[in-house]
């Protein structure tokens, strides 16, 4: 079994000397006294020498770099802190510390080292058998809007109106520790399931339409006009993304809105996107050069809203042919809208034609009681992802008896019912209840894991297929369980677990949303290229998952995702139309996550490039290493440096920061983060700043001298991979988990690194292995027991 | 069902959906209310109101002590409503970094763990919250941020009210969807039926979540009583709509409540304003009585280059190592955050009550968690109180206490004087703040 080294401090993580004498000395005597070391006690024997050497700096007056060890009493609490002592052997060890006289002898080094090694790492982790407790999962914002949409059958985002979910110590908005419900959120559920019941109600209601001509419609873009095309065609073209075709609109009732517009292509496919209150609710593809009546539905809430056109088309990418390089025939052109026209509230046809929810009727020879009982059979055990008794769906059908008996119709009894399903904890939340009290592992049962399958790799309730395998109990055979996964990553519902999980990990899901480069020095960055960016590292991602790529091809890459707006960003040339499509790369710098712009922007300040925040996020982000926070008074560059005529930035900055107690950090920091000095705050390649050459390269700790991003890849590839795959891997388990990894994972962690090293890296091998790992399967009714 | 009787809230009023807006720049066409004129005393209420960042200390810090005293160049702004001040300065903060110190901000507590502790909004919401529609109002403007400052998750920093030392409240960005919690849910036959439908859901989940509580592990005991906190929580709503309680209070004069424009505005100044309004609409009809606005993210990188002299975000230029321009731009920065204070006091004082006026029946508590952003530093805090705290308060002065004196000093005065009676608040305050009186 490979031992992974954990270098999770970066002195660590490029010592500065090695000392040969010295581990020439430790491995001689180690076998000296290596039979004595077990018998040394930590309170007695190694509590002492940290007391002498570490507490002054890491005890109960000063915890430099937040790391407190006089707080350790037993060998127990060394390995519930097992990532932290893994840095401090590393610290000794390379003889980073202490910094300051006295120092340990070497006698002392060794003592330390090689006791604190025999406990920690000579753990046999198959043998450590804790899967951790999951805290009963509370559906988040994007599992609710799922749910809903696949329990209804119609997508209205009913949840869209709650609070964002805050990420927990695991980093992700999914963390079940952090997920509350609060007295707020309690009463937007309930609105939000009466809405929603009344979205598939709202046929009681008699339909308005309004109408609107083009012509009469306000357009963002005050210098257009309308214009004139065959037979009575007269309304706006829409030819760039900004341009906006918008209506306020009063919307008498809660319900699904047709929204019909009646538009025509100037050549070649293209399309329209709608937008309600600026929340996304559809796209219409126009293929056709001639007039035509296209529609869409969407759910709006009563009152005022703001209706708004405009020609991005995203959901184009994923059906455009993929083509190398060159001219996509598919390009989407401008389009032109003669009028539009809102009918509703009304049903979708699907829905009417094969309903999830009402699939009875009271009439004849059917009763309102059953009518009700069916629905209410069909809907409870889809609600709760699993079956229901007799008894307890018994408890929902008196709420609607007892309102059909006060008088209220056959729809607001049933409504009751269902409501009342909808804001219930079992809905709500995912009780994995455990089957008799033991305070034991205990392994989930099929419904169970078909939902921990379904939230991690769908964020939503599992599908029919999913449910039929855990009734015949038979998901949890791994044979089953791989081809389920496959068919899953291959479905699109797996496209927005993704992107959160990718937003989150990398830090990007804030850009364009609350963090902009300054749009006085970068106009170019509009939200057209924004979302390129951002569907680049999406696309990049989910086509190595869906294709069982190498995850090494995520840092390094000949081919990446582009349009023509990202292309000619790049500087890349022949790439046309808005579609992304696969393009072969020439230039080695660009391919891979460290030549995206996505997260070369989102690592930028807004008017300049942050090479100590793009050193950190490399260090940090994609190889796990924890650096610790600055001291307060450091201060920070001016947000207006750089911009000193004839001195590039890093000349500015290695000016700045020659106070000693920062150059330490900042060397480790630093070399990446100018390494990657040739792009610019959002990304663009460059080899000159204010008409100076730049210098971007670098010496690594090893003395290995790299030239550019190009070289930096290639070297963090070549001796960084194992922190790589690491950190991928426990970023993925977390997030597939939905809490913080813990030191009992670290079983889990090896057997998973284990068999990405015999597969290449594949990336299907990554999500199999966290759905067949232990802690995924079992669960523990109460954490951090050992 | 029986149709119980019901009566639109003498309290609130609504005009047209989709009338033209009358916010953010409210108009105060206040008309005399229906009815006699109530003999009781108005209500104190209590507004807390955070700016991130800290500000460059010699340009806050005023001069002179007691009722003779200066003005800095930063609280020019408020030079018309001196007399409304108790500029208060010697409080120290706990803890370190933006997002500890904001979590101290209204707890006096270091977070630890992901534990906090009652803030002191909070606190005084479960004391006097009962009497209104709404216990609290949490407002903001910035949406939550993520990522990890140390060991502590940033969004952390996206709140200062907190119920528990586990439970934060998010607040609310969204100027119509706070106005139609406020406004809209509370009365009204649509209103009145639905919450007689409600209670009879509440009923049913309310035994859903208690024989799950008897089911569950040891470690999910707490979620499920999260859940039951909550639904209790609705079905007091509940009761309240379908039995208004005799209000304690009614105002001398009603607004006409527009509803907000959907979204949220672009204009910075624009949306705080809304925020600011609807804070002042729900304490003049009386829906709520306490009040907390996060004027931005503890950690808020708020580009404020819509401002003149600015170019940069206002966290950038809190570290501005006494560079000339950097401190230029952040005092212009904390200027304008005092602008937008000017703006709620002086809307909150047109408001007549009686006995005086809305900003006299009102503390209102503004500050920041850190002195001089470029170092974090925790001394001193720039902290002011306005109004007259329903005569509890003696404003037109400054106040320099002890060195070294507990934020959570403060807040204990605070709690006392509205009633709760502790004589210590989270385990930091050593006394209360006699001078305050």
């Amino acid at each position: 079994m490979p031992r992974i080294i954990l270098n999770r401090l970066s002195p660590a993580l490029f010592p500065k000397r090695i000392n040969i004498v010295w581990f020439v000395f430790l491995f001689k005597s180690l076998s000296v006294f290596a039979s004595g070391i077990a018998d040394l006690n930590f309170e007695s024997d190694i509590r002492p020498l940290l007391d002498q050497y570490c507490f002054r700096c890491h005890g109960e007056e000063k915890q430099k770099g937040d790391i407190q060890l006089s707080s350790f009493h037993d060998k127990r609490g060394l390995l519930k802190e097992y990532k932290l002592w893994q840095e401090v052997i590393h610290q000794i060890k390379s003889e980073e510390m202490p910094e300051e006289e006295p120092l340990p002898t070497h006698e002392e080094r060794t003592l330390l080292v090689s006791w604190l090694e025999q406990t920690l790492n000579e753990i046999d982790w198959s043998k450590v058998k804790n899967p951790g407790h999951i805290t009963m999962p509370r559906l988040t914002k994007e599992e609710y809007n799922n749910t809903m949409r696949d329990l209804l059958g119609i997508d209205i985002k009913p949840g869209n109106f709650f609070s964002e979910d805050w990420e927990g110590h695991s980093g992700f908005t999914n963390d079940r520790d952090s997920l509350v419900i609060t007295p707020v959120l309690m009463e937007k559920y309930f609105a939000a399931a009466e809405r929603s019941i009344d979205a598939l109600l709202s046929y009681r209601y008699t339909p308005v339409e309004f109408f609107y001509e083009s012509e009469d419609m306000f357009m963002t873009e005050t210098r257009e006009t309308p214009k004139q095309f065959e037979g009575d065609f007269f309304g706006y073209v829409i030819n760039r993304g900004q341009m906006t075709l918008y209506e306020s609109i009063d919307f008498p009732y809660d319900g699904i809105y047709e929204f019909r517009i009646r538009a025509l292509s100037t050549g070649g496919p293209t399309g329209t996107r709608l937008r309600i209150n600026d929340e996304i609710k559809g796209d219409i593809e126009v293929h056709e050069e001639t007039a035509g009546i296209y529609s869409l539905n969407a759910f709006v809430p009563e009152g005022t809203q703001q209706v708004a056109w405009n020609i991005e088309v995203p959901e184009v990418y994923f059906k455009a042919p993929k083509i190398e390089g060159g001219d996509n025939p598919h390009r989407p052109q401008s389009i032109a809208i003669d009028w539009i026209e809102v009918r509703g509230p009304a049903l979708p046809e699907a829905i009417q034609v094969n309903p999830l929810v009402f699939i009875a009727k009271p009439g004849k020879g059917m009763s309102a009681e059953k009518a009700a009982n069916r629905i209410l059979t069909q809907f409870l055990p889809r609600a709760f992802r699993r079956p229901v008794s007799k008894r307890e769906a018994d408890r929902y059908r008196e709420l609607f008896e007892r309102e059909m008996q006060a008088g209220q119709s056959f729809e607001d009894s049933i409504k009751l019912s269902l409501t009342a399903i909808l804001v219930s904890p079992h809905f709500l939340y995912r009780p994995e209840l455990e089957p008799a009290p033991q305070n034991e592992p205990y392994k989930i049962d099929d419904f169970q894991l078909a939902s921990r399958l379904s939230y991690f790799l769908w964020a939503t309730m599992p599908d029919e297929e999913l449910f039929k395998l855990a009734k015949a109990k038979r998901l949890s055979r791994p044979g089953v369980l791989k081809r389920q996964i496959d068919r899953m990553l291959n479905d699109s519902r797996a496209h927005s677990t993704m992107e959160t999980f990718l937003g989150q990990w990398l830090g990007y899901d804030a850009l364009g949303k609350t963090v902009f480069p300054d749009q006085r020095k970068f106009g170019e960055f509009t939200p057209v290229l924004n979302r390129a960016m951002k569907e680049e590292t999406f696309l990049a991602f989910m086509a190595t998952f869906q294709e069982g790529g190498s995850l090494l091809d995520l840092l390094d890459s000949d081919k990446t995702y582009l349009n023509e707006v990202l292309a000619k960003h790049y500087g890349i040339e022949g790439v046309v139309g808005n579609d992304m499509r696969l393009v072969k790369l020439d230039e080695p710098y660009r391919g891979g996550l460290l030549g995206m712009g996505s997260v070369l922007t989102a690592t930028s300040n807004p008017i300049r490039t942050n090479p100590v925040s793009r050193g950190k996020w490399v260090l940090e982000t994609l190889l796990g290493n924890r650096i610790p926070e600055p001291p307060a008074d450091a201060g920070i560059l001016p947000e207006t440096a750089g911009q000193i005529k004839g001195q590039t930035l890093r000349e500015e900055f290695e000016m700045h920061r020659r106070n000693p107690s920062c150059v330490d950090c900042h060397e480790k920091i630093d070399q990446i983060g100018f390494g990657l000095e040739n792009f610019d705050a959002i990304g663009r390649f460059r080899t000159e700043e204010n008409g100076v050459r730049l210098d971007s390269s670098g010496v690594m700790p090893d003395g290995t001298v790299f030239e550019g991003p190009a070289e930096l890849k290639a070297y963090i590839i070549k001796e960084r991979k194992d922190l790589f795959i690491r950190t991928v891997t426990e970023k993925l388990l977390a997030y597939g988990l939905g809490r913080d990894l813990k030191h009992y994972d670290e079983g889990a962690i090896i057997k998973i690194i284990d068999a990405l090293e015999k597969s290449g890296y594949n990336t299907k091998t990554l999500i199999s292995e966290i759905v067949l790992s232990y802690p995924f399967q079992n669960q523990h009714p109460n954490p951090d027991d050992e | 069902m029986t149709s119980k009787s019901w009566h639109i809230s003498r309290r609130t009023f609504l005009k047209g959906i989709g009338a033209s807006l009358a916010l953010p720049y409210l108009d105060i066409m206040a008309s005399p209310a229906s009815g006699t004129l109530s003999s009781a005393t108005p209500p104190t209420r209590l507004a807390c109101i955070f700016q991130p960042n800290g500000v460059f200390p010699k340009a806050w810090d005023v001069s002179g002590v007691g009722r003779q005293f200066e003005l800095s160049p930063i609280l020019q702004p408020l030079r018309a409503l001196k007399d409304q001040l108790t500029v208060i300065s010697n409080l120290d903060n706990v803890g370190k970094g933006h997002v500890q110190m904001t979590g101290a901000f209204l707890t006096g507590n270091t977070i630890g763990n992901g534990k906090n502790a009652i803030s002191i909004d909070q606190l005084i919401a479960q004391k006097i919250g009962s009497e209104t529609a709404f216990p609290s109002i949490v407002l903001g403007t910035e949406p939550p941020r993520q990522g990890a400052a140390g060991r502590d998750p940033i969004s952390f920093a996206n709140t200062v009210s907190w119920t528990s030392e586990t439970t934060r409240i998010s607040p609310e960005i969204n100027p119509r969807v706070a106005f139609d919690r406020l406004f809209r849910s509370q009365s009204g036959p649509e209103a009145q039926r639905k919450a007689a439908q409600r209670r009879s859901v509440v009923d049913l989940v309310l035994d859903d979540a208690k024989s799950l509580q008897r089911k569950a592990s040891y470690s999910d005991k707490h979620k499920i009583s999260e859940y039951l906190d909550s639904i209790r929580s609705v079905e007091v709503q509940i009761d309240n709509t379908l039995n208004p309680p005799e209000p304690s209070w009614t105002p001398l004069s009603q607004p006409e409540l527009t509803r907000p424009e959907a979204g949220i505005p672009q204009d910075r100044s624009k949306h705080l304003k809304l925020m600011m309004d609807l804070m002042v609409l729900s304490f003049w009809t009386d829906t709520t009585r306490v009040g907390t606005l996060m004027t931005a993210h503890g950690f808020s990188r708020q580009n404020f280059s819509f401002l003149d002299g600015v170019t940069s975000d206002h966290h950038g230029m809190s570290h501005h190592k006494n560079q000339e321009q950097a401190v230029d731009e952040y005092t212009r920065v904390s200027r304008w955050y005092i602008e937008q204070l000017a703006y709620i006091l002086n809307r909150l004082d047109s408001i007549d009550e009686g006995n005086g006026s809305l900003l006299d029946n009102s503390t209102i508590l503004y500050g920041s968690s850190m002195k001089d952003g470029n170092g974090h530093v925790k001394n001193n805090l720039p902290i002011i109180l306005a109004g007259g705290g329903g005569g509890k308060l003696n404003p037109g002065r400054h106040v320099i206490c002890p060195k070294n004196t507990p934020l959570a000093n403060l807040h204990l005065t605070i709690a006392q004087n509205y009633g709760v009676e502790i004589d210590s608040f989270n385990q930091t305050s050593t006394s209360t703040i006699s001078q305050l009186a």
